[in-house]
């Protein structure tokens, strides 16, 4: 009886086994499956992601404001280059301690504020790790309230980009 | 002749059979007897369902196998989905100024001119991306001063109104000033934004979604 009884237990025990076995494997299954259907949109936004990830060997190479602003050794972050392109002037900004950064300073007095925002906009969706830590924009003294003609402003900004230095 | 002549071995066994002793020893052997019928019910029992779940294991064995091999060739988009899932806080911080700025070209009035505005990340905290740190502001500030036409009323306030309804929830306005002036009323408004990821509001739509360039 004793026996029969370790046995009970015994077959209990494979049958809670079981049980977990078949829940562990519905759920690697469902996840296999939402990651076959998923697998474009993941590779999608991946590659997305990944694109404008600056690359910290570059950080060095950007072109300061004393030089006009001209491209010297090698190329910028994809971002600052379009803002430059743009009528911005940009310098490398203080990158802050332990941080997987590059920090840029912009600067225009070009600039309408109909270009900036969609110039932000482009810059902002073409790179999902750059911030805008500050961003000033002021009308000139000299131009009157309610003026009808084109204004440039005097656009400030400070970006941040996330960089690939754990890759 | 002789009258019932019994043997001693059959009075002997007359003693056996109708004794107490002899009959509790009975009925402990017949119940012991019938004690063995459900024991060997259950022997059975036991024995079909340890078959029975033995080859269910080794079906769920075969399956998880399958399922690992499955795996293995999703394993770089699952790598990849990790990494991205690893960039969620990041992503999440980030409140598009570029939205907030056209959402303020869109709300503001034709008695408004705006003459500043100036949007400040703040609260900023440190956040583990894989091998490195990131600071990720919690809270953006935005400041809005310009001029108003002299009757035009609470033009500011119902700028400073509608931009919060479309700023996160749990911004706030956190200054609204008018100072008098002629022809033009100078107004100042102050708001803070928290950086929680849902900038719906703003027209913004999620990373994911396709053709959201």
């Amino acid at each position: 009886m004793l026996w029969l009884y370790h046995w009970h237990r015994a077959n209990e025990a494979l049958y809670l086994s079981n049980i977990r076995q078949a829940s562990q494997n519905w759920l690697d299954q469902r996840k296999i499956t939402d990651l076959k259907a998923a697998a474009v949109q993941i590779n999608g936004l991946y590659l997305r992601l990944g694109d404008p990830i600056v690359a910290t060997q570059n950080l060095e190479q950007v072109p300061s404001l004393d030089h006009g602003g001209a491209r010297q050794n090698g190329p910028e972050p994809v971002v600052i280059h379009d803002f430059m392109k743009a009528g911005f002037a940009a310098v490398p900004g203080a990158r802050r301690r332990h941080e997987s950064s590059v920090v840029f300073e912009l600067a225009s007095n070009q600039l309408e504020f109909h270009r900036v925002v969609p110039l932000l906009a482009q810059e902002e969706n073409s790179n999902a790790f750059l911030f805008i830590d500050h961003i000033e924009l002021l009308r000139p003294k000299t131009t009157e309230p309610f003026s009808e003609h084109p204004t440039a402003l005097q656009s400030r900004l400070r970006v941040r980009m996330f960089t690939a230095a754990a890759q | 002749m002789k009258p019932h002549l019994v043997s001693k071995e059959v009075l002997a066994r007359q003693v056996y059979r109708y004794s107490r002793a002899y009959r509790l020893a009975a009925f402990i052997l017949f119940g012991f007897l019938l004690l063995q019928v459900p024991a060997v019910v259950w022997l059975i029992y036991e024995k079909q369902v340890d078959q029975d779940r033995r080859t269910r294991a080794g079906q769920l064995a075969a399956e998880a196998a399958r399922i690992a091999s499955d795996r293995k060739a999703l394993a770089d988009t699952e790598k990849k989905l990790k990494r991205i899932q690893g960039l969620a806080p990041v992503l999440r911080a980030r409140l598009p100024i570029s939205a907030v700025l056209g959402k303020i070209e869109q709300l503001a009035s034709q008695d408004l001119a705006l003459s500043q505005v100036v949007i400040d990340a703040g609260e900023f905290q440190p956040v583990q991306i894989e091998a490195g740190l990131f600071q990720l502001p919690r809270q953006i500030n935005i400041v809005i001063t310009g001029q108003e036409r002299a009757q035009a009323g609470d033009a500011y306030k119902h700028l400073a109104g509608k931009l919060l309804e479309s700023l996160p929830p749990g911004s706030k306005i956190a200054e609204t000033s008018l100072a008098d002036g002629e022809p033009f009323k100078t107004f100042r408004l102050a708001l803070n934004a928290p950086t929680n990821g849902n900038y719906f509001g703003l027209g913004v739509t999620k990373i994911s979604t396709q053709n959201s360039l």
